[in-house]
């Protein structure tokens, strides 16, 4: 992560990640100025903008998504509507932290309150909080998109809970709170969650890819 | 990160997902572009509902405000029991012609009336004075001037006195309001008398009255509850799940006590409903996936939380196995509470109807929790929903209009608002205001 300070904001953006989702090759300087202007245009709601932010930054969340949803068209429309969010609340964005960062923090919002809309129905778990996993390392490198296949076929609580605590940071606590459930359960569905997961990756001879997604993901 | 249990698992799938992006769909901008052109404002819900109250109640007053003082102001000439009356005032009112009046002449008139409206009636008699104040006013026989003066009718059993009666030639009346109000007028080639304002002491009109209720009720979620959640109409139609309120029907008996002319206090017994429907598309798919392994499971919407076990879980279950067809089903959570309302009431009474405004606290007591899902026809019971608390405590308002139907016996509808004071669910925090629409029959005492 490099920091930069421009005339009005100080954005902290993970250029390498930018340069390979947008394929811009200009110097730091010129993107930083770019990103800037992109969210200025985005606050005064020129659709052209619009656009370029969504081409900047929609491979990244689509991943992000991806991990919440139980499958792609989930996703696409979780990234849409938090695209959504991002427009209508910009005007929020001060500046402050990574603006990726804050985008990726209104999709993980718009995920949970599509979570508790949908009220899935879901397993009363009470699985000792101490239950120590085995952690072994699968013999083969799997994509991304292999990955967040497997995590997609959880079931929809162990996922929720899995990605906001394993990839967002959240504490059980804030987890429970946001998921209307006790720390307990939130402990015990991430035990369950990491099992299920664990097996799946010693399992990983076995493909999650369909050739095409496969071939996708590669590209 | 800002965690401390750094499983090596997790790490893996961090350290993978840290950077990941995935192909977009071709056509996505253009997708998004689409909704976004067409995503209906949302107004904030809160705000509509304090407009669309505070426009009820406005509308009540301003309704009763002007009706009554269409009655005051209504043509003499709509009113037939006036009829007589007014050959009656004609025919004993004394004095000079109006054009020659001076200043501080003074015309004296007797008059007997018989009159009635509503359920009041006056007759006696009574002396009139009028002092003229301004004769050159009166030069023309079309002049409307106003003159002052004083006239009591003594009816029975009641003392009426007409205060600032004002004359005018060539019109005037005599109009008996219901209950308490009269206006004296008389159409009269010598002189007039109109009254704009007067006051009588009066006996009540208001009975005891007891009567029965129904009410449709439909409840909204509150202010906490997680419906509250933005949530975007066009994946709603795709069936991804949506809470709304069930309509229900309240009913019951009530008692109202007069305190006074137009206030009264009304209690009584009502059974009431509330109801939250949560379509959801992959429940019994959800149940068939769990390979029925004895549960619990549990299924969370705003009302609250419901636990599925044992002979429900198996039953659901068991249908959702041997019905692989079928991932469409509605939960249904039902509320039941008996109340007691406590409400103050205000009423405005017309020969024809009598208009009222009413508002209180209704305690209610919950005596029915049940939750069921609903697929292909078939219901199912879930259980009940979880941590609701057994009082439930609402401030409600609302207006009303009667209409008699018989002497004793009137026939009302009574729109009103009700909103709990706590969350019904102090884990989900919700909270609901149901708007009803109360029709009923009333018999007085």
């Amino acid at each position: 992560m490099v920091f930069f300070r421009s005339s009005d904001a100080t954005i902290s953006i993970p250029c390498a990640s930018i340069i390979r989702s947008t394929g811009l090759q200009v110097p730091v300087q010129d993107q930083v100025e770019e990103k800037n202007d992109i969210i200025q245009g985005c606050r005064a709601g020129r659709r052209e903008d619009q656009q370029r932010l969504y081409n900047w930054l929609a491979p990244r969340m689509l991943a992000v998504c991806r991990a919440y949803s139980k499958d792609r068209s989930e996703a696409e429309d979780l990234m849409h509507e938090g695209f959504m969010s991002v427009f209508k609340h910009i005007g929020q964005y001060r500046g402050q932290g990574s603006f990726e960062g804050w985008v990726r923090k209104i999709m993980v919002n718009v995920v949970l309150a599509r979570y508790r809309k949908n009220h899935w129905l879901y397993p009363v778990e009470t699985l000792p909080e101490t239950t120590q996993l085995g952690w072994q390392e699968p013999d083969v490198r799997l994509e991304a998109a292999e990955i967040l296949e497997m995590i997609s076929e959880l079931p929809p609580r162990y996922r929720m809970v899995f990605n906001l605590y394993a990839l967002e940071g959240y504490s059980h606590q804030e987890i429970a709170g946001q998921l209307n459930i006790t720390e307990g359960t939130s402990k015990s569905n991430l035990s369950r969650a990491r099992q299920i997961l664990q097996a799946r990756l010693l399992d990983a001879g076995h493909s999650y890819l369909n050739p095409e997604e496969r071939h996708e993901s590669q590209g | 990160m800002n965690h401390r249990d750094d499983h090596p698992l997790d790490v893996y799938f961090r350290s993978h997902l840290e950077d990941a992006t995935l192909p977009l769909p071709g056509g996505g901008w253009e997708k998004l572009e689409a909704g976004m052109a067409t995503r209906p404002r949302r107004l904030y819900p809160l705000l509509w509902q304090a407009a669309a109250i505070t426009a009820l109640v406005m509308t009540s007053f301003l309704a009763g405000y002007y009706l009554a003082r269409f009655e005051t102001s209504l043509p003499s000439s709509s009113m037939a029991t006036l009829t007589s009356f007014r050959k009656d005032l004609h025919s004993v009112l004394s004095g000079p012609p109006l054009t020659n009046f001076t200043s501080g002449s003074e015309v004296y008139g007797s008059a007997q009336t018989e009159a009635s409206a509503g359920n009041t009636s006056i007759e006696g008699s009574g002396q009139m004075m009028a002092v003229v104040d301004r004769p050159e006013k009166h030069s023309a026989a079309t002049d409307p001037s106003m003159h002052t003066g004083i006239m009591k009718v003594s009816s029975a059993g009641n003392e009426a006195t007409l205060i600032a009666v004002k004359m005018r030639p060539r019109a005037a009346s005599l109009i008996v309001l219901p209950e308490r109000l009269f206006l004296a007028a008389a159409r009269g080639r010598h002189s007039a008398i109109q009254s704009p304002s007067y006051s009588a002491p009066i006996q009540t009109s208001q009975k005891t009255k007891v009567g029965g209720l129904i009410s449709p009720v439909l409840a909204a979620s509150g202010s906490r509850g997680h419906a509250e959640q933005s949530y975007t109409p066009n994946i709603l139609a795709a069936g991804s799940g949506q809470e709304k309120p069930l309509m229900t029907l309240s009913s019951g008996l009530y008692a109202q006590v007069p305190v006074s002319e137009n206030i009264s206090m009304k209690t009584g017994l009502i059974y009431s409903r509330i109801g939250m429907e949560t379509a959801h598309s992959s429940l019994a798919n959800d149940l068939t996936l769990a390979s029925l392994d004895g549960g619990p499971y549990a299924a969370n919407t705003s009302v609250g939380q419901i636990f599925l076990a044992g002979e429900n879980l198996v039953n659901l279950g068991t249908f959702a196995t041997s019905n692989t067809a079928t991932n469409e089903g509605n939960i249904l959570q039902h509320l039941d509470y008996v109340e007691i309302p406590l409400l103050l009431n205000w009423s405005l009474k017309r020969k024809y109807y009598t208009l009222s405004l009413e508002a209180g606290l209704t305690a209610g007591k919950l005596v029915h929790n049940a939750a069921y899902f609903i697929t292909q026809g078939t219901r199912f019971e879930l259980g009940s929903t979880e941590n609701i608390r057994a009082m439930l405590w609402n401030a409600s308002a609302g207006v009303g209009l009667e209409v008699p139907l018989a002497k004793r016996i009137a026939i009302g509808i009574q729109p009103g608002y009700r909103f709990s004071l706590r969350s019904i669910n102090p884990v989900t925090g919700y909270r609901p205001h149901m708007f009803g629409f109360g029709t009923g029959i009333s018999y007085a005492l």
